[in-house]
């Protein structure tokens, strides 16, 4: 799974496709190597090479057989002839002497050899056969006409069957009298005699005349056939139908070794291309066939041949030229030197003549000849087959892997996209497509009934967890939250509600229980007390525990209050009286504190009912426990004002620019100037309207501190305003009221003393006489820096340790309680106490003030008892911004000090 | 999405194997199987020239193109040829293989179709491409299966008379003669013995008088003489073969032919007339318009002197009062059934080898006459070739002129016809020769040209010549009626 994570996902498609791919072009890879390492085109090539030389061996022996062993054996009708004219000669119808242009004198003679000569063309199946007469010097020409009789016949197709009436024969030259005699046709150039005349000189006369010279000048004697010659000629003066002709001569010599003429035979072109079929060259594509010869001085590298007869398809003829030079081909056989487009050619040699034979240096043979791009066609089709079956190949390999890769991925992408929309839309496992692969579908079958399981599993634990969540697992009621849940419901249905009631209770020992015996009997006292709420609630109450020890049960579907009170009055007596039995024998009773809140009654809106059923069973908790009672609108309201004013209190602790502080002057009572400034608390909150309740509040809730925070940093602020605005006298001194028995944490009053540096030294600490004072906080109080230890103590006369304090505290002031001021004028105590407490004051440096000071009277009588300061609202009231000192009270004061 | 998929598979495939296709396709031409046409001719010649020459054409051009590659081979006379197919179609030891095609008449190829060796060529052939042929040409070819073509007609010849123009002037002037006397037979049997009387009064010699003229068929002399005398030697009524010898007619035949050969008026030496006329033995012939050809430029007389001569075309002369017809030969081809793929290629071949341009190509190079309807023009042959040879251009505008104007007729084809014709070719021919010689010898025994000639001139001489003749005939006829 780790590795899966590491590698990049791919889909199914291309996990098939790209390894088969891949695969594929490997295994064209590995194709194209092994024919590459192995050169099979280059191996084909030389194969093809190798069979067209074969081809053309087999063409030169076959021509070499027909040309040595049936053509060129002419011996015996040479002695035929040579018998004949010998005979003629000797009974005098012949005559060697008169030939030149003689139509007549060989007549009788061609009679006697007509028949061999017919039967030997036959036999030979050449295109012609011939004998000349002549006795004449063929090198010395003069005085001859050049018209030698002589008998030419021709066949045209030697190769079709031979005619029985001779029809396939024309006869070219001959007597006149063999012509009526023989019943064969004559050709269009019939004439008697043979005319060499014009062609004496060129090549066309070499037939007749190398043969005969060789024999007519002969040094030794030698036979006939030792004198044979080959040659290509035209026979005919104008030979348009078979042009050139390859012909076989041999000279005729008598036994006297008189030379008289020749004979021979003729291989017509158009026969011997015949012979050299277009055929035999792939499928008569393109190629030739020639007749070369040749002469054999040359080197066997560069061979330059003359062809003779040239069979040719097309046009194929133009590419051979008069000669063609061949070099040795490094394939094997040869190519043709100089040509356009690579030609093969196979050469083969006859052996026409035999060893020191005149002419045995005139060379002849066979050459095929064919373009290297037919011969190699086979190999280049191969190629080209074997390219496009591995593109083919590769191709149809790659579509089959998309089809394949497509079909099988198909299927399964349907598949996942049906569990992953389920999924997406948070459904359950839909029924799931099958893709008919066996082992996909044996999973999905798999997956779906392993999912159906877990369904039902997770159905299970879902109303598991919807149990626990809805109940409560040690005692099997409902919890808060369905019971919240079940309460709305039914207090959405009026009907079903008609008379109710919810009762709070809380376990009152349960604490206890717990301590002594272990959370275990804890929780069985818990179980009791719940089973007993269950079995004591009637039956369509909901009952439910809410917290560890509370628990809720909402009465409701009653007709009347009063079932409703006799239930809750159950309840209240048989609570008590349940037994729990404890380790060791002992025996507790289940307590509960309760609280009623009646619907309808007391409210309607649930919420209401709770919060009121809540008061009450805290009500009770507070009031002794072990009880149910019925909430109470009175008892509710006071609570409900306490509540408030806590609530304020908070909300000023919250924001302590709630408060204000007000200054009241406190005046010299020699020149009625003021001497200090006493910061009064003064709040104006909904439910808090006086110092004192934050004080009562301050003290309930262990917050003095922070209410002692507050005084600290709003009457600097406030006083440091007034200073800034020349409000107050410089001089003056502040009175701050600070509260005994807290005090600020050293570095809250560095950061004060920081703060207010140039107001620290006017300070004076006034602690209220109330309040227990705490030494500790008291001694902070001293070290605050800047602090030049002044402190005044409040309500002196007022409490019952006033005196304690004083000498405690040892103040620099002190502050005569407003309850002996009072109608001090006319009470001789009071005017004893302040004589008193002047006196002691004085012969300590210390100074007094009197406080609350509402009416003349008492001004007179405290400015006769020699108070130092003085304060009240007969003097100046406490105001934001401090008042000055009433001119009545100040000329009161003015005549006193001027009264000695 | 699965379609499209397909489509496109489809499509790739398509592709790929049109990709193998041109790649088999293109390595194709190398493979191509070629298809062999063997082309078994009686031609001699100028003809056999031709044909090769067009051979060549057709290898090289439209063959090429469609792997067909003919190959032809002279067998000689029509008769050996005949005996040739049909020992390969016997598999006879030695004989070669079956040919494609082969160049035959009527009788031939009624002997070869007997054998079921000829293909019937309609069915290859669009109702356009026949109606391109001349209709008798192509009828001529049925065989007596109506609607069939078991003879391509190739080119067609009439009979004409040539004439050795040169040498003949002299005697005309001298005896005030015209070429209107060589237009009946009459009138020619009555002018060679003209011309023999003439040259035998140019020397003191006796009776050495010399042969005007000679006949290369005469089983045509027989056939086409008959019909002009209103006779049809051999014909069909009711589907029923009739042989008609008429004895009157055949007389009126013998005494224009033998009885003035064995005078000497005629002969006949070399294999053809034309032969004869080479050597100066004779200055006329009625020969093949076809034969042209080998009507030599030039005489060679028995003392070596030779001259030139040029030719000159008549009609062939008809019987006075006679009707007037003209032989019609067929020089056509049959195609042998050897396999589809041969036959069809067969005729291929010939379709292109008697198209329009091809067939006044050969006409021209061989003295045929055209097949084609557009070909049968003798403007068409003048403008085909410019430089059309004299004695070609005559002979076929006579000839044209002839199959054009004159009833056509070629005997009916039977069975045994070849057997028959020959019968006719050489029952008077042979006799006339033999007894000429008889008549020279008889001269030369220092006879009296009448003493020398009175035994071969008598009504019994014919009679037994006719008995005889109409025994063999009617042997065949006979056989052939049974078979």
């Amino acid at each position: 799974m780790v590795q899966a994570e590491n590698k990049a996902t791919r889909s199914i498609f291309s996990t098939i496709l790209i390894p088969i791919i891949v695969l594929i072009l490997a295994e064209v890879l590995i194709f194209a190597a092994v024919l590459l390492a192995n050169n099979v085109i280059g191996r084909i090539n030389q194969n093809d090479n190798d069979i067209f030389d074969n081809q053309v061996d087999t063409r030169k022996n076959y021509l070499e057989d027909y040309f040595v062993g049936s053509v060129s054996n002419l011996d015996q009708l040479a002695d035929v002839i040579n018998n004949s004219a010998a005979e003629l000669i000797e009974s005098n119808q012949l005559d060697l002497s008169d030939l030149d242009g003689n139509i007549t004198s060989t007549s009788r003679l061609q009679q006697y050899i007509i028949g061999p000569m017919i039967s030997t063309l036959r036999d030979k199946a050449v295109s012609g056969i011939f004998v000349i007469f002549n006795t004449d010097n063929l090198e010395d020409l003069s005085g001859t006409s050049l018209k030698m009789p002589g008998i030419l016949i021709k066949d045209t197709d030697p190769a079709a069957t031979p005619s029985a009436r001779n029809e396939d024969l024309a006869i070219e030259h001959s007597s006149i009298e063999l012509l009526n005699t023989l019943r064969i046709r004559t050709d269009v150039g019939w004439s008697p005699l043979f005319n060499f005349q014009g062609r004496a000189r060129d090549k066309n006369f070499d037939f007749i005349r190398i043969p005969f010279q060789a024999a007519l000048t002969r040094s030794h004697d030698a036979s006939a056939s030792d004198f044979a010659y080959w040659s290509t000629t035209s026979l005919l003066e104008d030979d348009v139908t078979d042009g050139q002709a390859l012909c076989y001569t041999i000279p005729l010599i008598l036994d006297d070794g008189t030379v008289y003429g020749v004979v021979g035979v003729s291989l017509a072109t158009k026969y011997l291309q015949s012979l050299m079929p277009m055929r035999d060259f792939i499928n008569g594509q393109e190629g030739a066939y020639a007749l070369v010869s040749f002469s054999d001085d040359q080197t066997t590298d560069v061979i330059e041949l003359t062809p003779s007869v040239v069979n040719a398809t097309g046009s194929f003829t133009e590419r051979l030229g008069n000669t063609i030079t061949l070099e040795t081909s490094h394939y094997g056989g040869y190519t043709v030197k100089d040509a356009p487009v690579g030609l093969h050619a196979g050469f083969r040699p006859f052996k026409l003549y035999n060893t020191h034979a005149p002419f045995e240096h005139d060379r002849w043979g066979i050459i095929g000849v064919i373009p290297e791009t037919i011969l190699h066609s086979f190999s280049r089709q191969l190629q080209w087959t074997l390219v496009i079956t591995a593109l083919v190949m590769a191709v149809a390999g790659i579509v089959g892997a998309v089809l394949v890769g497509h079909s099988i991925s198909k299927p399964i992408r349907k598949l996942s996209n049906e569990v992953y929309d389920a999924h997406e839309n948070h459904r359950g496992m839909p029924q799931l497509s099958k893709t008919n692969i066996a082992e996909i579908d044996q999973f999905t079958t798999a997956i779906a009934t392993l999912s159906e399981d877990i369904d039902k599993v997770r159905e299970a634990e879902q109303s598991r967890i919807e149990h626990e969540r809805d109940y409560d697992m040690l005692t099997g009621l409902m919890n808060r939250r369905s019971f919240y849940r079940e309460a709305s419901v039914v207090f959405s249905q009026p009907e079903e509600l008609k008379q109710a009631a919810l009762v709070m209770l809380d376990l009152d020992n349960l604490k206890k229980i717990n301590d002594m015996y272990g959370h275990d009997w804890g929780d069985k006292y818990i179980y009791q007390a719940a089973n007993t709420f269950k079995k004591l609630a009637p039956s369509n109450a909901l009952v439910a525990r809410v917290s560890g020890d509370e628990f809720y049960i909402l009465f409701h579907g009653h007709d009347s209050q009063q079932e409703i009170e006799t239930s809750i009055e159950k309840l209240k007596t048989s609570i008590p009286q349940t037994e729990f039995a404890l380790p060791g024998g002992k025996i507790e009773h289940i307590n509960a504190s309760g609280g009623v809140a009646l619907y309808l009654k007391d409210a309607e809106e649930f919420e209401e009912l709770m919060r009121l059923a809540d008061f009450t069973m805290y009500q009770v908790k507070m009031s002794g426990k072990n009880n149910i009672a019925y909430f109470d609108i009175d008892n509710y309201r006071q609570r409900s004002n306490e509540l408030r004013a806590k609530a304020s209190f908070n909300d000023l602790m919250d924001n302590c620019q709630l408060a204000s502080y007000h200054f009241q002057p406190i005046f010299d009572a020699q020149s009625g100037r003021p001497f200090a400034y006493e910061a009064l608390l003064r709040v104006a909150l909904d439910a808090l309207q006086s110092p004192a309740d934050v004080f009562s509040i301050a003290r309930k809730e262990s917050r003095l501190r922070e209410v002692e925070r507050m005084t600290w940093i709003r009457t600097l602020e406030s006083y440091q305003g007034l200073l800034s605005q020349n409000e107050v006298d410089k001089a003056a001194l502040l009175f701050i009221n600070s509260i005994a028995s807290v005090s600020l944490d050293m570095s809250e009053f560095e950061r004060i003393a920081e703060r207010f540096s140039n107001l620290l030294s006017h300070l004076v600490i006034e602690i209220t006489e109330t309040e227990n004072m705490d030494e500790e906080a008291t001694a902070i109080k001293r070290k605050v820096p800047g602090f030049t230890g002044l402190f005044a103590l409040d309500d002196y006369g007022s409490g019952y340790n006033s005196e304690l304090k004083l000498l405690e505290l040892k103040p620099s002031f002190v502050k005569v309680d407003i309850s002996i001021v009072r109608d001090i004028n006319s009470s001789v105590d009071k005017q004893r106490i302040v004589t008193n407490i002047v006196e002691y004051a004085h012969e300590r440096n210390m100074k007094i003030i009197a406080e609350g000071i509402e009416t003349p009277s008492e001004l007179a009588c405290l400015l006769d008892l020699n108070v130092d300061l003085l304060q009240g609202y007969y003097l100046a009231r406490p105001s934001e911004v401090p008042a000055a000192i009433n001119p009545v009270a100040l000329k009161q004061i003015q005549e006193h000090k001027a009264t000695p | 999405m699965q379609s499209s998929i397909r489509r496109v598979t489809i499509y790739i495939l398509v592709v790929v194997s049109l990709m193998l296709g041109a790649c088999v396709g293109d390595s194709g031409t190398v493979n191509k199987t070629l298809t062999s046409i063997r082309v078994w001719t009686y031609y001699n010649g100028a003809q056999l020239t031709a044909l090769q020459e067009l051979v060549d054409d057709f290898n090289t051009s439209v063959g090429s193109e469609k792997g067909i590659y003919v190959e032809t081979s002279n067998l000689g006379s029509v008769e050996d040829l005949r005996d040739a197919v049909l020992d390969s179609a016997a598999g006879k030891v030695g004989s070669d293989e079956l040919p494609n095609i082969v160049a035959c008449y009527a009788d031939t190829a009624l002997q070869l179709d007997e054998q079921e060796l000829i293909v019937d060529i309609a069915p290859y052939l669009t109702q356009e491409e026949k109606d391109r042929y001349i209709q008798s040409y192509l009828s001529e070819g049925s065989l007596g299966t109506t609607g069939a073509i078991k003879i391509f007609p190739v080119g067609k010849s009439t009979e004409v008379l040539f004439i050795n123009k040169n040498d003949i002037q002299p005697f005309l002037q001298a005896n005030n003669i015209s070429y209107d006397d060589f237009s009946t037979i009459e009138g020619l049997t009555k002018t060679a013995q003209l011309y023999y009387e003439w040259t035998d009064a140019k020397t003191d010699e006796a009776n050495d008088g010399k042969a005007l003229c000679g006949r290369d068929s005469l089983a045509n002399y027989f056939f086409i003489g008959a019909k002009q005398l209103g006779v049809d030697i051999i014909s069909y009524q009711d589907g029923e073969l009739v042989f008609n010898f008429d004895k009157d007619v055949v007389r009126r035949l013998w005494d224009n032919y033998y009885v003035p050969f064995v005078k000497g008026y005629f002969c006949a030496q070399g294999r053809f007339r034309s032969d004869d006329i080479k050597t100066g033995s004779i200055l006329s012939l009625i020969g093949s318009s076809s034969s042209s050809t080998f009507f030599p430029a030039s005489i060679i007389d028995e003392s070596g002197d030779e001259h030139f001569i040029e030719m000159d075309v008549l009609p062939a002369p008809q019987f006075e009062s006679g009707e007037d017809y003209a032989v019609q030969q067929g020089a056509g081809m049959s195609v042998i059934n050897t396999n589809d793929i041969e036959v069809e290629a067969s005729i291929e071949f010939l379709k292109w080898f008697t198209a329009k341009e091809q067939n006044l190509s050969f006409s021209i190079s061989s003295g045929y006459l055209p097949v084609t309807k557009e070909a049968n023009d003798i403007n068409e042959v003048r403008r085909i070739e410019e430089t059309i040879s004299k004695k070609i251009e005559d002979t076929i505008e006579i000839a044209l002129s002839d199959v054009n104007n004159s009833h056509l007729y070629s005997p009916p084809a039977f069975e045994g016809g070849a057997q028959f014709r020959d019968i006719l070719e050489a029952c008077m021919s042979d006799e006339a020769s033999h007894d000429a010689q008889q008549v020279k010898s008889r001269l030369a025994q220092g006879m009296s040209f009448e003493e020398a000639c009175a035994p071969y001139v008598t009504d019994e001489r014919f009679d037994r010549w006719y008995d005889d003749v109409h025994r063999q005939l009617s042997s065949i006829v006979g056989q052939s009626s049974i078979s």
